[in-house]
């Protein structure tokens, strides 16, 4: 049975982000693979988008390292039955191919990264320790830096379809 | 409300402490998983030979409708194919399977069996591999349709066509054969150069009303549970696997959340590592969310062709019969003047009609910040559950009628004297037609209550307040009991 996330202890919190990096590696990989034919542009934003998240874990591990010295395994998404990050096909009828471009992919990802911000963002007065609460706005800042940085790329791919 | 909106609520309540979050999907109110219920019908539809077993019959059966057509009587009621497609399975199509069972037609649909064979060159197996994106070894080109056409304006346009013609369709069995040959010609040839099911998805003219009807079904394929997907990493429902092909139609479970264009294959239900696909039993009139204005033609056309067929068939005026009927009695101009009225009718009357209603609504409810384009698509809606009543009520008196000749043509499908049943020479008598408007009318009634209901409940959810819901849908539920009330003079007398 799936926990909740509210229930996790400080050290676990981490463990899950760590894991949620890892799971949205994957999912950008599949979509990356998945519009690789129909839309270069499209899986190109995608691949970069994985090795983001490929980054963001490693900066989560060091982070884990310094707090508790040893890195334990992380902890699988699949086992906290909240949604804390992930990204998503927006698109659900008639060739979902069709529509997908370098601007959805990128809107896709920020829909994610929205939804992590402000899971993270609220999760903040919840905590039940000091050390949560610290753990909880460490990775909501986190997340607030990826929005703002899709972003910028989306407003760059903006101006690039304008032009 | 998406998927997207939908997990971010969820997301964002978990941590405050709301109530134990519970499977998400884009299904309300009371609902039951038929798989969960009935484990047999799950294991019968994740076989890999499940659909070749449903559809190989239904083709034999169409195979052989389209010898009698050919070589059968050129009398309409006494051949086969013309009894049995008009009349038996339309029947069956609009009072039954669409109300109840989605689009299962398409589930056992026999035109897209060669193009299927083409484009997977297997009849049961699944092929792994990889075509596009998709976890399959696919045959054919693969094209995209193009942009500008990825909509069902064709379909709308195909449909109201053919229906123009009816009156030869209906009573000449080759022309019947000539367009469902057709059919089935153009569905292998636009596989062999298309992905996927394009054909049913952009072309195919019965995908049109299939797909609008649909939506007021009480069964749907739905994820089972939202967030299960939106974590899913493989979206093998949308790219296939070992287990099952590719979604023919191109969709996503994820985030599916109505009906329109769900052709029922069952290959995701096969191909979902996760277990994550329901079929789920359901209100009547779930969906109600009409996409674009493609989808609100479709449903004016629908309105529009339940009347005039009810005009040309039930109807006591004699002339608009001839106009119509151009095949037997020749007047070319009185056609024009019959198929120049259904098209200005369908196309550009009833939607003027529904615009003015609509921008009078608005007017009247003080809201001119809602857009005239939003409120015209929601509100179209009112016509999905009206027309498909209006098409159920002209459809029983057609089965109440002709209802004897099923039998007949039964022993004499070829209307070649044949009594292999012994029904042959039943005579030709109606059933309880007595009773025909006694049915239609609560069906009528039926339908302007939903419809009703519908646009209430949209004008609501827009506005927040029910006085002004109540002044925002009331010019388009004017709209709606008039029709109704003509076509209840039309039915009844
Ligand atoms: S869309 Fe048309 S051709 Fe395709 S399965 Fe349905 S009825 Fe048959
Ligand atoms: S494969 Fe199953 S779990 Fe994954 S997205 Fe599709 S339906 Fe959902
Ligand atoms: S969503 Fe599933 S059942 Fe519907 S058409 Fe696609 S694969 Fe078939």
């Amino acid at each position: 049975m799936a926990r909740k996330f509210s229930d996790l202890t400080p050290e676990e919190v981490l463990r899950v982000a760590i894991g949620v990096e890892i799971a949205n590696g994957e999912r950008l990989r599949t979509f990356a693979d998945m519009f690789s034919q129909q839309s270069p542009e499209a899986s190109s934003v995608f691949k970069e988008m994985a090795e983001e998240e490929d980054q963001h874990k490693a900066v989560l591990v060091a982070r884990y390292a310094q707090i508790y010295a040893k890195l334990a395994d992380p902890l699988p998404e699949s086992e906290i039955s909240d949604v804390l990050e992930a990204h998503d096909l927006q698109d659900a009828e008639h060739f979902i191919f069709d529509d997908m471009d370098a601007r959805a992919a990128l809107k896709a990802v920020l829909a994610a990264e929205n939804v992590a911000m402000d899971f993270y963002r609220r999760a903040v007065p919840t905590a039940a320790t000091d050390e949560l609460r610290a753990v909880y706005a460490e990775l909501a800042d986190g997340e607030a830096d990826h929005v703002r940085r899709v972003q910028e790329r989306l407003a760059a791919q903006g101006m690039r379809d304008a032009g | 409300m998406n998927a997207l909106e939908t997990i971010e609520r969820r997301s964002a309540a978990a941590p405050t402490g709301l109530p134990e979050p519970s499977k998400r999907t884009f299904l309300t109110g009371r609902r039951m998983e038929l798989f969960e219920k009935f484990p047999r019908l799950y294991w019968l539809v994740t076989r890999r030979w499940f659909q070749f077993a449903v559809v190989v019959p239904n083709l034999l059966f169409f195979y052989a409708f389209l010898i009698a057509g050919v070589f059968g009587s050129p009398v309409g009621n006494r051949n086969i194919i013309i009894i049995f497609i008009w009349i038996l399975w339309w029947f069956a199509l609009i009072t039954a399977l669409v109300p109840f069972a989605s689009r299962v037609w398409c589930t056992v649909c026999p035109l897209p069996f060669f193009g299927d064979w083409i484009q997977r060159r297997a009849l049961i197996n699944v092929r792994t591999g990889r075509t596009c994106g998709l976890q399959n070894q696919m045959y054919g080109l693969n094209k995209k349709w193009p942009k500008a056409l990825s909509n069902i304006w064709l379909q709308n346009i195909a449909f109201l066509g053919l229906c123009t013609f009816s009156a030869m369709l209906v009573t000449r069995p080759i022309v019947t054969v000539w367009v469902l040959g057709s059919l089935i010609v153009l569905a292998a040839l636009m596989a062999g150069v298309f992905r996927g099911r394009t054909f049913c998805n952009y072309v195919c003219p019965i995908s049109g009303f299939l797909s609008l009807f649909s939506m007021t079904s009480t069964l749907a394929l739905r994820s089972k549970d939202l967030d299960v997907c939106a974590k899913c990493k493989t979206k093998s429902c949308s790219v296939g696997s070992d287990k099952g092909w590719a979604c023919p139609w191109g969709i996503y479970m994820g985030k599916l959340d109505r009906n329109n264009y769900c052709g029922l294959c069952m290959e995701c239900v096969k191909s979902c590592p996760n277990d994550n696909i329901g079929l789920f039993l359901r209100p009547a009139m779930s969906d109600t969310r009409i996409k674009g204005y493609d989808e609100s033609w479709k449903a004016f056309i629908m309105l529009t062709l339940a009347a005039a067929y009810s005009i040309v068939l039930l109807g006591p005026y004699g002339i608009v019969k001839d106009f119509a009927n151009v095949a037997e009695v020749g007047d070319w101009k009185g056609f024009g003047i019959y198929a120049g009225g259904l098209w200005l009718t369908a196309l550009a009357a009833l939607p003027a009609a529904f615009a003015a209603c609509v921008w009078i609504g608005r007017r009247l409810a003080g809201r001119s910040d809602l857009g005239q384009k939003e409120i015209f698509l929601g509100l179209s809606y009112v016509f999905v559950p009206m027309g498909l009543l209006a098409w159920i009520a002209f459809s029983f008196p057609l089965i109440m009628i002709n209802g004897s000749y099923i039998l007949n043509v039964m022993s004499d499908p070829m209307g070649r004297g044949w009594d292999l049943f012994r029904t042959a020479q039943i005579h030709w008598s109606p059933i309880l037609p007595e009773y025909v408007g006694c049915i239609q009318a609560p069906l009528l009634f039926l339908g302007a209550f939903y419809a009703i209901r519908a646009g209430y409940r949209f004008a609501l959810e827009k506005t927040g307040t029910p006085a002004v819901a109540v002044r925002l849908a009331a010019p388009v539920s004017i709209l709606v009991t008039a029709i109704t009330l003509a076509f209840l003079k039309l039915f009844v007398g």
